[in-house]
């Protein structure tokens, strides 16, 4: 063969090998007769895989799980999965080809924030019950949104949970509390919302820092920290930055407490540190993580093994995609032999106090569609590697409005 | 002050490492012409192998760096057994699509065998703490700047006075005149390919024990490129100098300004470098190609 | 005139080869030529008449030029080397001093020894290097400088030097004399022959100063349009007639200012050649 052909050849088929490649091991549509298709929308490919990975796994794992039980009512429930690459356009012409071409029953992902603001006229349009994106936007619940049925606390109840308990803890009278956000838009809204709630929450806002994703040393975040002289510090970063900043907070002697949302939920926040410095820092969830033990959390990580997700099992994010999951199926089983997207949402709305196992206080839907409307503090634990709960969900209701 | 030199050393710490795989692309680029745009995912895979000799082999960590480093260095030599040999000849660009498929392979390829949740190294290089006066500086920090020096030296010393090193150097000047002196240019490639490889490993094994093992260190390596341009692209005392002016931007801008106003300080000072001097601050003024 | 014919155990014998760039007409066609142990051959002819691709095709650079042997072979000391790599072609003794001399410009002289020495045993270093800067004691003074800083005439030494240094059994020279002074010229080449009658190394020499190179060799093939148009001693090509018209020139002692219009008038002189 020619050699310019031959390297054609190559290239050609290096592309192809990384096309696919990158889908990863997405589930294939299954065109059957006698099926329910559901669509996903999240990044299989780009930045966002750490987080909306394991979320898709999760709920792939319960579909997989209902479909080797027979069903729902009899029918297998096939995935369509697709990849947003985390961006915005890719994410909606996603979600319009699930909405029309395959006209599935119902939506999940849509967590990419851009795309979930995005979507919400058409999601109205199309009146397609979207349930459990692995993040909440403000304008996802205000104004309301009848077809957005949301399972992750909002930044706003987070930010409450966090200020509300650490103003306790503190025991001040009126704690300074600064903040270091991820340099994305995410973080931006949380920057703006701490500043703005600190008062009404009975402390007070002395600054903010803004930390790229990509940086490889906090040193220069926690210095500017170490100015402000807060109490505590309210956090929205990655588990990637929460670990820098414990390391650095380390080098320059810094005894702050961190309390932090979700995203920085990952065990990988506390590798290499000592069990001192990994006190420091605790993160809210509305579900229970992975390694705290509990009935639920077992079931799930055997479901997990059994195809083959267990590395992405060891996320919270697949737990939020497990319960999810676990609603879709519920509400897809209590709308009866032919669940159209009606009779769907209707079932949706029906759901009242579902019980999870401990991977979640009591879900219920409702007029409101947020599902957990609740978030608590999660610890580290070094001796036996896995996160621990700070209390009960109960104890951190009163911090809600 | 004392923030200013804080700022500072985390700065060169950092840069140390885009130091290293910027060292490896000048290296590849210099001896092959080939432009390694997956010099960033093979740093990525340095410390997926570091993890998985400490992890799945749970090796001490002196050993299952010696091993990560072998194992870069086997792989080096295969890609350009396999992908770059074949492309000998062919158009600039064609090679670097190549490079561009190779990258988004192995991006691929470690989610796939991975997961992509974050990772960390079992056990670690030393991190404890150094005080120098009012300076705090980590074990590790000092750490990754020796080895930098170090390996920048030994390779510096490795082209100036082994035979390979001549060989390499007189390769990469002119091809041609290299041949008729009964120069293997395929051996001086793959010795490239594989040095190449390795540093970006050694910056992989730091950059994981500074902070977590996932995905997103393919793009924490993408800032070796202006490292690269910035120094000069066929300087590689250039190239460790450009990653240390980027660290360091990169530290004093957070620090500084804003995280956000980091990004557009590194980038236009790389801008300005290029505006003032085209070739790089050690690069020559053309690159002579026959 | 007839063919010399050289005996069976030629050194290097190219056999008839057609060679072509690409998917162009070929440049060489049915070229032969042989070389003895010891012997100086010159090969002469107009530029574009194919020396440099003749040379090429010995020394293995055609496939880097896109080009290669389509028929025919060459032999380095009966072993088959068309389409062998260069630089295994080196490792068998064949030393090149390439047109415009290739030098490595950032290296120095001193390197560039060491680099010529890559293909001959070690014991040989010292002593090939001793009498490299014997025949060209004006890299003396200059053993560390950056080769890119020397004039012409040092370059070309350099060049000779790095091909000298791996003691080589044939050299190949290509348009030594290009650019250079003429005084210079004769002190390399008187150079060379001294290299000659010590070593016993043969030598290929292609030049355009065809005078230079006739009183030089021992034999000598005149190359036009890919073809061998004429071979014979140097002494036979001295002699003859359209030798002198087309190379030896009028203008006494220079070399060959050939022109276009000389081309012209040599093609219109030589059709009945064919």
């Amino acid at each position: 063969m020619k050699p310019e052909i031959l390297g054609a050849a190559k290239i050609a088929g290096a592309l192809l090998g990384a096309g696919i490649l990158a889908m990863g091991t997405a589930l294939q549509p299954a065109f059957a007769q006698d099926t329910i298709t559901y669509g996903v929308v999240s990044d299989q490919s780009g930045p966002g895989v750490p987080n909306q990975l394991p979320y898709l796994r999760g709920i792939q794992t319960q579909f997989n799980k209902v479909n080797d039980a027979g069903g729902i009512n009899g029918r297998k429930i096939v995935l369509l999965a697709e990849d947003d690459k985390f961006q915005v356009p890719l994410g909606i012409a996603a979600y319009k080809k699930l909405a029309s071409n395959d006209d599935v029953i119902g939506i999940s992902g849509l967590t990419l924030s851009g795309t979930q603001v995005a979507a919400l006229p058409l999601v109205a349009k199309d009146k397609i019950p979207v349930v459990g994106p692995d993040g909440t936007t403000d304008a996802s619940l205000e104004p309301f949104q009848e077809y957005m049925f949301m399972l992750v606390p909002s930044y706003p109840v987070q930010a409450q949970v966090i200020l509300g308990a650490m103003k306790d803890r503190v025991g001040k009278d009126k704690p300074k509390v600064a903040d270091i956000s991820v340099n994305v838009e995410s973080g931006l809204g949380w920057q703006k919302l701490i500043s703005e709630t600190a008062e009404a929450a009975g402390t007070e806002y002395v600054g903010g820092v803004l930390m790229d994703a990509t940086a490889t040393s906090a040193d220069a975040i926690v210095l500017k920290i170490q100015q402000m002289e807060p109490d505590f510090i309210a956090a929205h970063t990655t588990g990637g930055q929460a670990n820098l900043i414990l390391k650095s907070m380390e080098k320059f002697g810094l005894n702050i407490p961190v309390m932090a949302t979700y995203a920085s939920g990952t065990p990988s926040a506390y590798a290499g540190l000592s069990p001192e410095i990994g006190a420091q820092w605790q993160f809210v969830h509305g579900i229970t993580p992975p390694s705290v033990p509990t009935d639920g959390g077992k079931q799930m990580l055997a479901d997990a093994e059994k195809y083959g997700f267990g590395k992405d099992a060891a996320s919270s994010d697949f737990v939020v995609g497990y319960v999810a999951g676990q609603l879709v199926v519920q509400a897809l089983t209590d709308a009866g032999e032919n669940p159209t997207r009606e009779t769907y949402h209707q079932a949706l709305v029906a759901l009242k106090d579902v019980d999870t196992n401990g991977l979640s206080p009591s879900v219920s839907f409702g007029e409101s569609r947020m599902g957990i409307n609740l978030a608590r503090p999660y610890g580290y634990d070094y001796a036996t590697q896995a996160f621990t709960a700070v209390g009960e969900w109960d104890a951190y209701r009163q911090y809600v409005k | 002050m004392i923030f200013f030199l804080q700022l500072l050393v985390s700065g060169l710490a950092v840069g140390s490492v885009y130091g290293l795989v910027a060292l490896g692309f000048v290296l590849i680029f210099k001896a092959t012409d080939v432009f390694n745009f997956a010099q960033g995912d093979l740093l990525a895979v340095g410390a997926y192998l570091m993890f998985v000799a400490l992890a799945v082999f749970n090796l001490p960590v002196a050993l299952a760096i010696i091993a990560t480093v072998v194992a870069a260095g086997i792989l080096g030599a295969m890609l350009q057994r396999v992908v770059f040999k074949p492309l000998q000849g062919q158009p600039l660009l064609t090679v670097v699509m190549a490079t561009i498929a190779l990258s988004l392979i192995i991006q691929g390829a470690l989610v796939i065998i991975f997961g992509s949740q974050d990772l960390s190294f079992p056990r670690t290089l030393p991190s404890s703490i150094v005080a120098i006066g009012a300076l705090r500086l980590s074990m590790l920090d000092l750490i990754i700047m020796g080895c930098s020096v170090v390996c920048v030296s030994a390779f510096a010393l490795f082209f100036r006075y082994t035979s390979l090193g001549l060989q390499m150097r007189a390769t990469a000047e002119h091809p041609e005149a290299a041949a008729l002196s009964g120069i293997n240019s395929d051996r001086v490639f793959t010795v490239a390919f594989s040095i190449g490889t390795v540093t970006a490993a050694l910056g992989g094994i730091f950059l994981g024990s500074l902070q977590v093992v996932s995905p997103t260190l393919s793009q924490i390596g993408l800032l070796a490129f202006p490292a690269v341009v910035v120094g000069g692209l066929t300087s590689i005392p250039g190239s460790v100098i450009g990653g240390l002016l980027i660290g360091v931007l990169q530290q004093l801008s957070a620090g500084y300004f804003d995280g956000a106003v980091a990004s557009v300080v590194v980038y236009s000072g790389l801008l300005l470098v290029l505006l003032l001097r085209p070739q790089g601050l050690l690069g020559r003024p053309s690159v002579q190609r026959h | 005139m007839a063919a010399i014919d050289a005996p069976a155990t030629a050194l290097l014998s190219v056999s008839n080869i057609e060679v072509a760039y690409g998917r162009s007409a070929p440049a060489l066609r049915g070229v032969s030529l042989r070389l003895r142990e010891g012997e100086v051959v010159s090969l002469l002819g107009a530029n574009g008449a194919g020396k440099t691709t003749l040379i090429r095709s010995i020394s293995g650079l055609l496939k880097l030029h896109s080009a290669k042997v389509l028929s025919g072979q060459v032999n380095l000391d009966g072993a088959r080397i068309d389409g062998v790599a260069a630089h295994h072609i080196a490792r068998k003794g064949l030393s090149q001093v390439p047109e415009g001399r290739m030098i490595f410009a950032n290296l120095t002289v001193a390197e560039h020894l060491q680099i010529g020495a890559l293909s001959a045993p070690v014991e040989k270093h010292e002593m090939s290097r001793r009498l490299v800067l014997d025949l060209f004691p004006a890299l003396r003074p200059r053993i560390d400088d950056q080769a890119g800083w020397l004039s012409g005439g040092e370059q070309q030494m350099v060049a000779i030097g790095r091909a000298l240094m791996a003691s080589p059994r044939l050299m190949l020279l290509d348009e030594v004399s290009l650019g250079l002074a003429p005084i210079i010229t004769r002190s390399i080449f008187e150079q060379l022959d001294r290299y000659r009658r010590e070593t016993g190394c043969a030598m290929l020499v292609v030049e355009q100063n065809a005078k230079l190179a006739l009183d030089f060799c021992d034999r000598a093939y005149v190359l036009d349009r890919g073809r061998i148009l004429l071979e014979g001693s140097a002494a036979d090509l001295k002699a003859d007639p359209r030798v002198q018209d087309l190379y030896l020139g009028e203008a006494p002692g220079e070399g060959s200012a050939y022109t276009f219009r000389d081309a012209k008038r040599y093609r219109r002189r030589t059709r009945w050649l064919k």
